[in-house]
């Protein structure tokens, strides 16, 4: 796997070259691939076609048609966590949209299958809603639970990316939830 | 006391002159319900009423905080998933393997100093869920491998209910050393447990004497914890369990891990120890501590049990002073918390046994011991007196078997000045259990210690009549295990004798019984061994009831006696009896269930019930791999079973393997031992059959070799060993050979065995054929109707191998030219082939000679029907 600082480093590099361009490709794949298998983890049904499909699609979207220049390891994080839940966002969407068609109507069945990403129980429009008006009033805040939940990382990394301790992390994370699901159930 | 945040002060004046911007409240509500959810409830409310002057607000502030304590929404299920993979300890993310070790893995528990905690599930040969550990570190190194390997052994062992069980260790097949253990739902640190539940005092004690009483149980096993802490002793509250239950994990790690090179260098502190609970001895070197070490860092888990605070100072500050000073410790607790945690472990409980048993005096209210001042002191200078060199010898036993165990002892020696007590020879005895040779180790060392451990008891404890008996028991016992039967013999005489006088100690005298009807047993003195364990079991009748492990056990021996005494129904009664109650009595993978499968099936093999068998010996295989390392002698044992049984069914191949690995097991483990002379037979019998002569020839003269040393040449075991070499003559037609061994053979079977025996018909129909194939045809007739008369009794008439002595009497007839009373013989021996066995000796050739005799006598048509199944009838209709 990866190194961290090594991601940095490659992502920072102003070199061009294909082997450089590998490394980056391969690290940023690695770390999709974490991503995207945190935020699944438990997913059990088809698996790992979601987790790649998802960690494709991130990829295809953040350095697909124009490459992006990420200034450092948050750069690169807020990004990918901003990506996800875009992907999972119009997942969910597209997956709403079609428990709305006739049943005889439905798409093939290995697409059918893929939703729903997230379980039942989480409304992720809900939540994507909620994050952005939450984002309106404490900018941080809504970056904390973005790089938390869509970003797949831990409060210690969340901590240490935004550069401040793993206790006023947590406290603000503690709120910020608690706000979010009050809105949530609204 | 409370003091309001200067931003919600800021607001708060704000407010009174212009209402706050969206943000501004956003932050307000934010702090506000930051610092409530800090506050106990009664004063969360008076805090609210003075921060929150707007309705809106309080209600937005009491719906977030009642929001709380609700569980099962969107960011439970995040975090759920979040903390199933926590990284923050992690130098990159980990790929979750799917298996480790033949574990499929669930997910990511935890990750520590040492590596990871995977939740994981095992399908074979239990299903069940288990924690595994995989430790961060390459085990490159043989030296190490063979290290963790032992102590991982020596961990399997453990066996308590305060114990995550450890289920298996080995290497991952990356080389990362794991070990699997019981896993724990719904775990909490023991201090957390208690706080979280406000227990009383008493409660508290009483969790923590289950923990004492678990640490002494690894201690008599010779393991040490070395990293006893809080966060390593768990409670769980199981289902059906009316109280909670501590768990201590991580047992023995600390040891199983020392000198390996982990990861980086902060990892070597959570491997040595955790400093705040590590004895000032294994603060300098945690290769001389001892069960005083682990006495200590439960002193300090006592310590912080009691106060809710870790004695941070407790050996620097006068631990009197401070002792006082904490609420719920003082007095006899203190002294007790004190003793635990000297500095000078001379100076401490010797075991958690007597810290446990101080703590329950202390509940009882009785005087505890720390509070004697002069006890340790006289007990110190009554070892300095007595040195009880026995136990002395029982060190260097153990020093070959645990490795550290040694010193454990050493410390012991303390207690073992108070020899009287019923405890401490309970302690020994666990201690030399452990030392038993059939566990592991290397036999004839094993033997001298025990000799000298004869000499050393010489005439001692003549005043203390039980306690000498059970020693001699025990050294007799060694014996025994060690088959030097007539070395145990009169030790265990010895023992039972006096034993009889005693009013008192009843189960000491039932369980020398044991030992002397295995000493029988084993010397091939079946009925004197059957009269032995039915005295044993009288008395675990007596004493315990029937309803007891104890005549589950006794059972089992009785059944095994029966059954080599050739009393097969009254055997497979007596094992059937003892199954059926051990399945009562004993949990489902404890190993003595695997004994009783393993020889029920043997009963089954012998009578032919193949797949009986095979599911009998599975379920023993099962059994034993739960409750036994994989190298253990016991797993060699049912592989011997399973490999005879292959070799009836003729599926070689498959006996070749487990006999072969049963062989390796053995060489190392046992040496020269009886079972190892078994396997040894049977693999020399399926190199027979694969008509590899010259490895059968090895092996067999080993087995014979090994029975005649250990058994003496009377034994029907050494008969055994000689009608396999005989057999092995015959199938190279070396006849007169193979008579020699068939004869010995049966001399000593006549001797050992009841006359009907199974062995002993076979023994004869092997001789009378062997005879026979010479020519003689008037000695060979009895031998082969003596043996067709035993199996047709053994094993019913319609077995098929009577087709053996079948055909000689069939061939003797006819070489008499007594040609209808042959013909009568082949057609009987006809009835038993089936279209499977048609090719197997002795059908193909049994039918060979038939056929000759029916075209010698006009018959063709019937020879080619016999020969290759068709009819006269087909054979025209196939003309046309």
């Amino acid at each position: 796997m990866v190194d961290p600082q090594t991601i940095t480093a490659i992502l920072q590099s102003e070199e061009d070259t294909p082997a450089v361009v590998n490394r980056a490709v391969s690290a940023v794949y690695s770390e999709l691939r974490k991503i995207a298998s945190r935020l699944l983890r438990g997913e059990r049904q088809n698996h790992s076609l979601v987790t790649a499909d998802l960690v494709h699609e991130a990829y295809l979207r953040l350095f697909g048609l124009e490459r992006l220049q990420f200034t450092d390891r948050l750069h690169f994080f807020n990004t990918a966590a901003g990506t996800m839940r875009r992907i999972l966002v119009e997942h969910a969407r597209r997956y709403q949209a079609q428990k709305r068609i006739p049943p005889e109507a439905l798409r093939p069945l290995e697409d059918a299958e893929q939703a729903p990403l997230f379980p039942p129980s989480v409304d992720l429009l809900l939540l994507n809603d909620v994050l952005e008006q939450l984002a309106v009033l404490d900018a941080r805040q809504a970056q904390m639970v973005e790089l938390r939940y869509f970003g797949g990382l831990s409060e210690n990394e969340v901590a240490e990316l935004l550069g401040t301790s793993r206790r006023t992390l947590s406290r603000e994370m503690r709120v910020a939830k608690l706000w979010l699901r009050d809105k949530m159930q609204g | 006391m409370r003091q309001i945040d200067p931003d919600i002060l800021r607001v708060m004046q704000g407010s009174t002159r212009e209402a706050p911007t969206a943000v501004e409240r956003h932050r307000w509500l934010c702090n506000i319900v930051d610092r409530a959810l800090d506050l106990p409830p009664e004063e969360r409310t008076l805090y609210l009423a003075e921060v929150c002057g707007r309705d809106d607000l309080r209600q937005e502030v009491d719906r977030m905080l009642a929001l709380d304590s609700r569980l099962g929404d969107v960011f439970d299920h995040l975090d759920r998933l979040a903390e199933s993979h926590p990284v923050d300890q992690l130098d990159d993310g980990i790929d979750l393997p799917e298996e480790i070790g033949g574990y499929r893995v669930l997910k990511l528990l935890g990750a520590g100093g040492m590596g990871l905690v995977f939740l994981a599930e095992q399908d074979e040969p239990v299903q069940r869920v288990v924690a595994v550990k995989v430790i961060r570190t390459n085990l490159d190194n043989p030296y190490l491998q063979a290290r963790f390997d032992a102590e991982r052994n020596a961990l399997a062992r453990l066996s308590h209910p305060c114990i995550a069980q450890l289920h298996d260790a080995g290497r991952s097949e990356e080389g990362f050393p794991y070990f699997a253990m019981e896993y724990l739902p719904s775990a909490e640190r023991l201090t957390d447990y208690c706080a979280a539940r406000a227990l009383s005092r008493s409660q508290r004690l009483r969790l923590f004497v289950q923990v004492c009483q678990g640490v002494q149980h690894a201690h008599q096993k010779g393991i040490l914890h070395l990293d006893l802490k809080p966060a390593n002793i768990q409670v769980v509250e199981l289902e059906g369990e009316a109280r909670p239950l501590p768990k201590i994990i991580d047992f023995g790690l600390a040891r199983a891990l020392d000198g390996l090179p982990l990861g980086s260098s902060t990892e070597q502190g959570t491997v040595a120890g955790t400093p705040g609970y590590m004895s000032p001895e294994a603060l300098v070197s945690t290769r001389d501590v001892d069960t005083r070490s682990d006495v200590f860092s439960l002193g300090v888990v006592l310590w912080e049990l009691l106060t809710g605070k870790h004695p941070k100072d407790l050996r620097a500050s006068n631990p009197e002073k401070e002792g006082q000073a904490q609420r719920g410790i003082r007095g006899d607790l203190e002294s007790i918390v004190r003793r635990a945690t000297v500095s000078g472990p001379g100076d401490r409980y010797a075991s958690a046994a007597e810290l446990a048993a101080d703590v329950e005096r202390y509940l009882d209210h009785l005087p505890v011991i720390a509070r004697d001042g002069s006890g340790l002191y006289r007990a110190a200078r009554f070892v300095r007196r007595h040195r009880v060199s026995v136990l002395a010898a029982s060190c260097v036993v153990l020093a070959l078997i645990g490795g550290f165990v040694a010193r454990t002892l050493e410390a012991e020696r303390t207690r073992l000045a108070l020899a009287e007590s019923e405890e401490l020879t309970g302690f020994l005895v666990g201690l030399f259990r452990e030392a038993n040779p059939t566990l592991r180790g290397k036999t004839l060392t094993v033997r001298e210690l025990v000799d000298q451990g004869v000499l050393d008891l010489g005439s001692r404890f003549e005043d203390q009549p039980a306690t000498r008996a059970r020693f001699l028991s025990l050294l007799g016992s060694i014996y025994q295990s060690l088959a030097l039967y007539d070395v145990a013999e009169p030790l265990l005489a010895e023992a039972r004798s006096v034993q009889e006088q005693l009013e008192t100690k009843r189960e000491d005298l039932g369980e020398t019984l044991v030992w002397q009807g295995l000493v029988d047993h084993g010397a091939g003195r079946f009925e004197k061994a059957r009269e032995r364990f039915e005295r044993a079991l009288q008395i675990c009748d007596e004493t315990v009831g029937r309803q007891s492990a104890c005549a589950g056990e006794a059972l089992f021996y009785l059944g095994r006696a029966t059954n080599s005494l050739g009393a097969i129904d009254e055997a497979e009664a007596r094992l059937n009896e003892a199954w059926t109650l051990q399945q009562e009595v004993l949990r489902p993978d404890d190993r003595r269930l695997g004994h009783t499968a393993s020889a029920l099936g043997f009963l089954a093999l012998e009578r032919a019930e193949y797949a009986t068998a095979e599911a009998l010996f599975e379920d023993a295989r099962r059994i034993y791999e739960a409750s036994f390392p994989p190298d253990h002698p016991q797993q060699a044992l049912i592989a011997t079973n399973l490999g005879s049984l292959y070799v009836q069914q003729d599926r070689l191949a498959e006996a070749e393997a487990v006999l072969r690995r049963a062989v390796e097991i053995q060489e190392v483990t046992l040496g020269a031992h009886r079972r190892h002379a078994d396997t040894l037979g049977n693999l020399a019998v399926v190199y027979r059959r694969l008509e590899r002569y010259d490895e059968a020839a090895t092996v067999m003269h080993r087995a014979l070799e090994i029975r005649q040393e250990l058994l003496g040449s009377g034994h029907p075991d050494v008969a055994i060993s000689l009608n396999n070499i005989g057999v092995f003559y015959w199938s190279q037609q070396r006849y007169g050979e193979a008579e020699k061994q068939y004869r010995q053979a049966l001399t000593i079977q006549e001797e050992a065995l009841e006359p009907g025996h199974f062995h002993i018909g076979h023994t004869a129909s092997n001789l009378g054929l062997a005879l026979w194939k010479q020519g003689r045809l008037d000695e060979a007739e009895p031998f082969l109707q003596r043996g067709l008369n035993i199996w047709e009794d053994s094993l019913g008439r319609d077995h098929k191998a009577l087709a053996w002595p079948l055909w000689g009497l069939a061939g003797v007839r006819r070489d008499q030219n007594r040609l209808a009373d042959a013909e009568a013989f082949y057609e009987r021996l006809l009835l038993l082939r089936d279209t499977e066995g048609a090719e197997q000796p002795p059908f193909n050739d049994a039918v060979a000679d038939f056929a000759v005799l029916l075209r010698a006598t006009g018959r063709g048509d019937r020879a080619e029907e016999i020969q290759h199944g068709r009819s006269p009838d087909d054979h025209s209709d196939s003309a046309e």
